[in-house]
């Protein structure tokens, strides 16, 4: 967690995670943003420890590093099965008024987009692996994954409407 | 969690799709996907959690009270030690309970133990180790103390000596550790539970054995035998492999054994049985015959280990066991599995450069001979274990020895129990069947792949109740070796305490006119046990003879007077001696009228099928149910529309048309399903049809009956099978021969009740009948159905899937463990229009109550009658109330929750008329409980039950009680407790008002998975419905 410019709090999934199961992770974590100092001083040793794994290249988990090369694969399965006109991407991966501007245009699959939510002072900002237009649904054909017209997306109504897919291996 | 915070920014947005699913892509190459209302409310709890933090210690730093702050908020560590592997600073808590002596790290003390500790002042290891007696907590045993407190000395020396510490317990199980023999076997899986198909996977059978029987320095691969899987298919082929493997040595050598650590290895092999539907008599063999040898059970029984835990790992510094692999925890083995799984899909990837694939593959090929040393480590290990206790004095010193107790039928060589034998018969005769599908190429056409399955389902089907059999036995065997632990958490069976002889008398066997001596005992039975014992139920009697071993003899519940039980014991040579300590429920029903006519059903389906590569047959009317087909309908074209207000009409219509078919009518709480039934089975009297009614028990089965009178059926033209005394309406007899005459002598229109033991009987099944009923069809097992269905030309199906569903037993292959009208829904939570009814309007509910049971369970569609909303109680506000209650360490009870239910009765009602109140309880212990407080405050007149106790019961007010403080103490975890179709039956009771008493604290969950996001998700989603 930490506080952006304009004094909100921004968090990640890990965050929430311990913040609905271990409240001394979300007070510590919070304490170390505020620079309490007795705090501070407690956790510098485990910080050092932290510094060092991360300078040795031990920081990673494997479900970042290889979570990354799942979501280009599926992403690559996408572009060559669709075509490039199915899929949208933002000029800048993770702005949000150009995700906003190709869901607006009714895009049916847009990959690398960003959200923000702000939710009193805490602020949550990702990117989303896949937005899918509400008429379009992902699958998997021969074991690629690929995007198909719904069958029944005529009956849906004409405003651009989105479900949210994340990939997780 | 993610998906439920950007499904919140695109609702923001005014972007989300409305009535959608949401999903995961996942690694396996397929998609699963959920409603937004099965995440989001989890996800917006735990945001709220962190904005509440983030003000308290905002305010404290800005009214400057930071150092109050610190001192009263700020720990240095987590009470327990579950989530250390999220925690940004795990080290931090480790070392600080290190430095504070904390409780948590004494091994296997449990929340609520350290809890009861605190009541007494006893925070910390070296104040427990040197503990009086009168420091007891109230609500521990002296037992449980002792243990404990041992424990916690035996660490204490060894932290302070620093070496490792170990004292023999008397009289040591390791008197009774099978000695040494040629061909032992030391066995360990390696599993991914992250596997996508239910279950896991089981990807690594190891096996060490003795080879020349020298201490080896270097691991050694010509003792190493592996067999490894990495999908379904050949998770099968290793199972087969093992199994042959191990059974030839265990054959060759008498006295040979597997020795293993821990449970896991039993029930993960008896899961690939019944999963894979081979080798179930093998592996029910080796359980009941003792040949799987669990060392955790031996070493657990017979010293007490002055380590933080008792895994192998912490053990091995014991008998200087030195690991040279990388990966050193269970934890990172899966994370590496993971990692080769992804690595060997990537380097078997053509559309990569091949230099590219070739570096990953090598890669791959090095997190592979990891995972095996891991493994080979493991197994080795476990020898060196063996090696450690048959090193120490008395070992297999009285192994073998006639004992009391010991009885004849399980010496080394048992023959195959009847009910093995029987299950090699019928495998033998479905051989054929399940050769149409052996080379079946899957994933062509996916039709003809979903008549392979209902082929296979079919087959598998013949062999449903035997296997449920032989691998009852097994179970039962498992049962008499589980630890307090594991029995605590267990439906079936309990420990017992206070156990004393009332009663002695010599007994005659029927059989053979031999004796034998019957013991009466009473005994103290634990109030928080989920296993509570009934009246004449058969038991199994566990007892504790020599060496701690634990071993077992037949006998019979008499009496059960709150947590007081009486219980007789067969007494097999001479074990009187030993006292019984647990007592396990032995529900087994014989099953032999079910299975001829299951037989007989699968073969002429199979004869006329052929083979599923032709369409499937169009009858018998089980047909639709198994193929999931919509109704085949006489002279009209599609089901008849429903009047939403009135679906009588729609439904006799419906009824009426059928053609050798099935119809479902899913009722909702209140919707009428029993009106609907009974007025049905009206009409089809009038039209002079032959009718069955059929349902698990012989209450619900009245019930429609009684209703049938109601609705102008003729009592004399109604007949069911009753007992002696009881008396009926309707037309009773004794036995199924008399009823089978009336039958006959019927020229006329009918209604005949029954179990499934009556429809199958072969007797009955020589008359037809024109319609079957199947009430409470969700909880009617698949297999039941397919035995009786032969009876009538068609089958009506009505129920609930969304309520309480049967008792499953085990994951069968081919999915037969699946309810009738669960099968015929599949994955649908309202039933299609197309298949049958869903009676959307419910006549129990008030709209605020509805709100809530509508949300949680119908999608929003079920839908209140004008009518309800008059219900109130004594002015009380009406819907969903939430009553929160702090407190810790409760897993099936809570004083706390009860005491708080006595004064919601109390306000509801005063004392003056408690009838129109339910109270109602996740677990037993509670019901128990809280029976106990009521009538100590004059409220005896109130109903206290389960769940379950309460499905089809109603009550203006409902008062819902948790109990659990925590998702870690609540058995089962909280995909049980907060399952959704207990919370609906518990919500939906109430017409006008229901309060959940429970604890917050269950709301804290890692979501590890899916389902305990959706089942917090549950909780969280109807806090958000309800008042405060």
């Amino acid at each position: 967690m930490y506080l952006t410019s304009s004094s909100l709090w921004s968090f990640n999934t890990r965050d929430l995670m311990r913040a609905s199961s271990c409240e001394h992770c979300t007070l510590i974590s919070v304490a170390r943003t505020l620079e309490v100092q007795s705090v501070l001083a407690k956790l510098q040793p485990y910080e050092d420890e932290i510094a060092r794994a991360k300078a040795e290249g031990e920081d990673q988990s494997l479900a970042q590093k290889y979570g990354v090369i799942f979501e280009d694969a599926l992403i690559q399965e996408l572009i060559s099965s669709v075509g490039k006109d199915v899929i949208g991407r933002p000029e800048i991966d993770g702005d949000m008024p150009q995700t906003i501007a190709l869901m607006n245009a009714g895009t049916p699959v847009i990959y690398q987009g960003g959200l923000k939510r702000q939710f009193e002072r805490t602020l949550f900002s990702g990117r989303p692996d896949f937005l899918v237009h509400r008429d379009w649904q992902l699958l998997f054909v021969d074991g690629k994954l690929t995007a198909q017209k719904r069958a029944d997306a005529s009956t849906k109504g004409s405003e651009h409407k989105y479900t949210v897919w994340d990939a997780k291996y | 969690m993610q998906v439920g915070l950007y499904v919140d920014a695109l609702d923001e947005l005014g972007l989300k799709a409305e009535g959608e699913r949401h999903g995961l892509v996942l690694g396996s190459r397929t998609t699963e996907s959920f409603e937004e209302i099965e995440i989001v409310p989890a996800m917006r709890l735990a945001r709220k959690k962190i904005a509440e933090v983030i003000d308290f210690a905002e305010q404290s730093k800005n009214a400057n009270e930071l150092e109050q702050f610190q001192a009263s908020a700020l720990m240095w560590h987590c009470p327990s030690k579950q989530n250390c592997d999220i925690c940004e600073y795990p080290d931090l808590c480790k070392d600080d309970r290190k430095a504070t002596d904390d409780l948590v790290q004494i091994a296997n003390i449990t929340q609520a133990q350290i809890a009861r500790l605190a009541t007494v002042g006893i925070t910390t290891m070296n104040s427990l180790a040197s503990a009086t007696d009168d420091q007891r907590p109230y609500r521990m045993t002296q037992e449980t103390f002792d243990k404990i407190r041992q424990q916690a000395s035996a660490q204490v020396e060894s932290l302070k000596t620093g070496r490792p510490v170990h004292r023999l317990l008397d009289d040591p199980m390791i008197q009774y550790l099978p000695p040494r023999s040629r061909l032992d076997i030391f066995f360990d899986f390696e599993g991914f539970p992250y596997f996508v198909e239910r279950g896991g996977l089981e990807y690594l059978f190891g096996n060490y054995d003795w080879g020349t029987g020298i201490n080896e320095e270097e691991p050694r691969d010509d003792l190493f035998t592996e067999f490894w899987a990495h999908d379904r298919v050949t998770e099968k082929v290793a199972f087969a492999g093992f199994m042959a493997w191990a059974m030839k040595r265990m054959e060759e050598d008498p006295n040979a054994h597997i020795y293993h650590y821990a449970s896991y290895e039993v029930t993960a092999l008896k899961r690939l049985a019944m999963r894979h539907g081979i080798y179930e008599k093998e592996v029910a063999w080796l359980i009941t015959n003792g040949r799987l040898v669990d060392m955790f059970n031996i070493v657990r029984n017979s010293m007490i280990v002055g380590e933080e835990s008792y895994s192998i790992k912490k053990l091995e510094r014991h008998y200087n066991f030195q690991r040279s692999s990388d990966v050193q925890k269970a934890s990172a083995s899966i994370d590496e599995y993971d990692r080769w799984r992804e690595l060997d899909a990537l380097g078997r990837d053509l559309s990569l450069p091949e230099v590219e694939r070739k570096v990953i593959l090598a890669e791959a090929e090095k997190i592979y001979s990891e995972l095996r040393l891991y493994n080979l480590e493991d197994v080795w290990s476990t020898r060196e274990l063996y090696r450690w206790l048959e090193s120490m004095p008395g070992a297999s010193s009285k192994y073998g020895l006639p004992e009391p107790g010991d009885s004849d039928e399980e010496g080394p060589d048992r023959k195959p129990s009847k009910s093995e034998q029987e299950l090699a018969e019928l495998q033998a005769q479905t051989k054929e069947l399940f050769e149409k599908v052996s080379d079946w190429e899957w994933g062509k056409d996916s039709e003809a792949d979903y008549r392979a399955q209902i082929w296979l389902a079919l087959t598998h089907s013949i062999l449903f109740y035997k296997r449920e059999e032989v691998m009852f036995w097994a179970d039962i065997a498992i049962k008499v070796l589980m630890d307090e632990e594991a029995l605590e958490g267990d439906r079936t069976a309990a420990s017992i305490s206070e156990v004393v002889e009332v009663a002695r008398e010599t007994k005659t066997r029927r059989a053979d006119d031999s004796t034998y001596t019957q013991v009466t005992y009473t005994c103290l039975f634990p109030e928080d046990d989920l296993y509570v014992p009934k009246e004449d139920q058969e038991i199994i009697v566990r007892y504790r003879g020599l060496g701690n071993r634990q071993s077992r003899d037949f006998g019979k519940i008499v009496s059960v007077e709150g947590s007081s039980v009486t219980f007789t014991r067969a007494i097999s040579k001479g074990s009187d001696v030993y006292t019984p300590d647990a007592l396990i429920n032995k529900t087994h029903i014989p099953t032999t009228s079910k299975q001829a006519a299951l037989l007989q059903l699968a073969n002429e389906i199979a004869e006329a099928w052929k083979t599923p590569v032709n369409p499937a047959p169009e009858m018998p009317a089980i047909m639709d149910l198994l193929m999931r087909r919509p109704p085949k309908l006489n002279g009209i074209a599609e089901l008849p529309k429903a009047n939403p207000d009135d679906f009588l009409p729609a439904v006799v219509t419906a009824v009426k048309a059928l053609n050798h078919s099935v119809l479902a009518i899913q009722g909702p709480p209140g919707s009428g399903k029993t009106y609907l039934g009974s007025r049905t089975i009206m009409e089809l009297i009038k039209a002079g049809k032959r009718v069955g009614v059929t349902a698990n028990s012989h209450s619900a089965i009245e019930n429609l009956l009684e209703a049938c009178i109601e609705a102008g059926v003729n009592p004399e033209q109604i007949i069911k099978k009753q007992d002696e005394g009881e008396e009926r309406e309707w037309v009773t007899r004794r036995s199924n021969g008399p009823v089978v005459t009336w039958m006959k002598n019927q020229t006329g229109p009918y209604v005949v009740g029954g179990t499934n033991f009556f429809f199958s009987n072969r007797d009955v099944r020589e008359y037809r009948l024109d319609y079957l009923f199947i009430d409470e069809a969700a909880q009617y097992s698949l297999v039941d159905c397919m035995a009786v269905s032969s009876i009538a030309d068609n089958l009506v199906l009505m129920g609930d899937p969304q309520q309480l569903a049967q008792v499953v037993t085990a994951v069968h292959p081919g999915g037969v463990e699946n309810s009738a009208l669960g099968h015929y829904m599949g994955n649908h939570s309202i039933l299609p229009a197309d298949m049958g009814y869903f009676v959307e309007l419910t006549r129990r509910l008030h709209p605020e109550v509805n709100h809530a049971v509508s949300w949680l369970a119908y999608e929003g569609k079920l839908r209140s009658h004008p009518s309800t909303a008059r219900y109130e109680v004594n002015g009380h506000e009406q819907g969903l109330i939430a009553v929160p209650v702090p407190h810790v360490g409760n897993s099936t009870s809570s004083e706390e929750e009860a005491e708080t239910v006595v004064d919601l009765v109390a306000r509801l009602h005063g004392k003056e008329d408690p009838s129109n109140v339910l109270v109602v309880a996740a677990y037993n212990a509670q019901v128990d409980l809280l029976r106990k407080t009521l009538d100590e405050s004059g409220f005896e007149q109130v109903l206290v039950g389960t769940v379950d106790k309460f499905q089809g019961r109603e009550g203006l007010a409902v008062i819902y009680s948790f109990a659990a403080s925590s998702s870690m103490d609540a058995p089962r975890g909280l995909e049980f407790l907060l399952d959704r179709n207990r919370l609906n039956v518990a919500i939906s009771r109430a017409k006008a008002t229901c309060y959940l008493v429970f604890s917050e604290t269950l709301l804290e969950s890692r979501f590890n998975s899916v389902a305990e996001v959706k089942a917090v998700s549950r909780l969280a989603g109807l806090l958000e419905i309800a008042t405060k």
